[in-house]
């Protein structure tokens, strides 16, 4: 009877443990970080082609850059909301900002090859 | 949170950032500003050669300072017209030169040397950052070619 019962419990834990892996794998495979990534790799893309295009205009007469939120507030930090000096392009803070996105587009990158690492692993059970 | 969501959506509906969205959008933005400010140096290249140039073949007069007319676009910035300055001539007393009209004068072009040097350099550095805009889409696109490897 005893051998029995230990059978069970041992049983129990084996189907526990595996239940708990199986959750982390659905975790790791169906968490949307992907989606995320993905999204913020083509946001940094379209903020890049934007930084281009007011570069490029930058010495068009009568051209206003066009600014994503976060970079309008940045920009409203360093320069008083004037008008007359938000009409012409300000290259330096255009060429920072496209520093820092391409730098974030990178480290987002490096994460979505990082899970295509893990996916790599489990989908060879471990071997690389 | 509101105003948030009604700036992306006023960004998302804007004509140029919809249809901005790919990396060989922002190549053939950064070509168009590389090739409008080359053409603006070859227009103040022009101007400066011409300084003392006292008789144009085209309008028989002398040479006018010309200008690049820029437009922005969907692909960057386009060059739409060349233009030629209205600005007067400046006039110099000198009855012994043979292009001095009737009463002792001759015109000289309108281009101002300084002026020309410091369109010059703005251009230059204009020309340098699309130049450096390109490099960094490229090592973009070349980090997004990595994820095939």
């Amino acid at each position: 009877m005893n051998r029995y019962l230990f059978l069970a419990i041992m049983i129990g834990i084996y189907l526990g443990g595996a239940l708990v892996a199986q959750q982390y794998i659905d975790k790791m495979l169906f968490y949307p970080v992907d989606q995320k990534l993905e999204k913020a790799i083509y946001k940094a893309t379209k903020k890049h082609a934007l930084f281009s295009y007011n570069i490029a205009n930058a010495t068009t007469p009568g051209f206003e850059p066009i600014l994503y939120p976060e970079d309008q507030a940045e920009l409203n930090q360093i320069i008083p909301n004037n008008k007359e000096l938000r009409k012409k392009v300000i290259l330096e803070h255009m060429t920072a900002s496209m520093a820092k996105n391409r730098n974030l587009q990178a480290s987002y990158l490096t994460l979505y090859k990082k899970r295509f690492d893990t996916y790599r692993q489990i989908a060879t059970m471990g071997k690389r | 949170m509101y105003i948030k969501i009604m700036l992306m959506i006023v960004l998302s509906t804007s004509p140029i950032i919809a249809q901005l969205s790919t990396l060989e959008d922002a190549f053939q933005i950064n070509v168009s500003g590389i090739i409008s400010q080359r053409m603006k140096m070859t227009m103040t290249a022009e101007n400066v050669a011409n300084l003392m140039t006292l008789k144009d073949e085209e309008t028989g007069l002398p040479y006018q300072k010309k200008y690049l007319v820029l437009e922005a676009s969907d692909i960057g910035v386009k060059v739409v017209d060349i233009e030629r300055s209205t600005e007067p001539f400046s006039r110099y007393f000198d009855p012994a030169a043979p292009q001095s009209d009737e009463d002792g004068y001759f015109y000289l072009p309108n281009v101002n040397m300084p002026n020309e040097m410091v369109t010059l350099k703005h251009t230059e550095a204009m020309y340098e950052a699309n130049i450096n805009a390109f490099k960094l889409t490229k090592a973009m696109y070349q980090s997004t070619m990595e994820l095939l490897k």
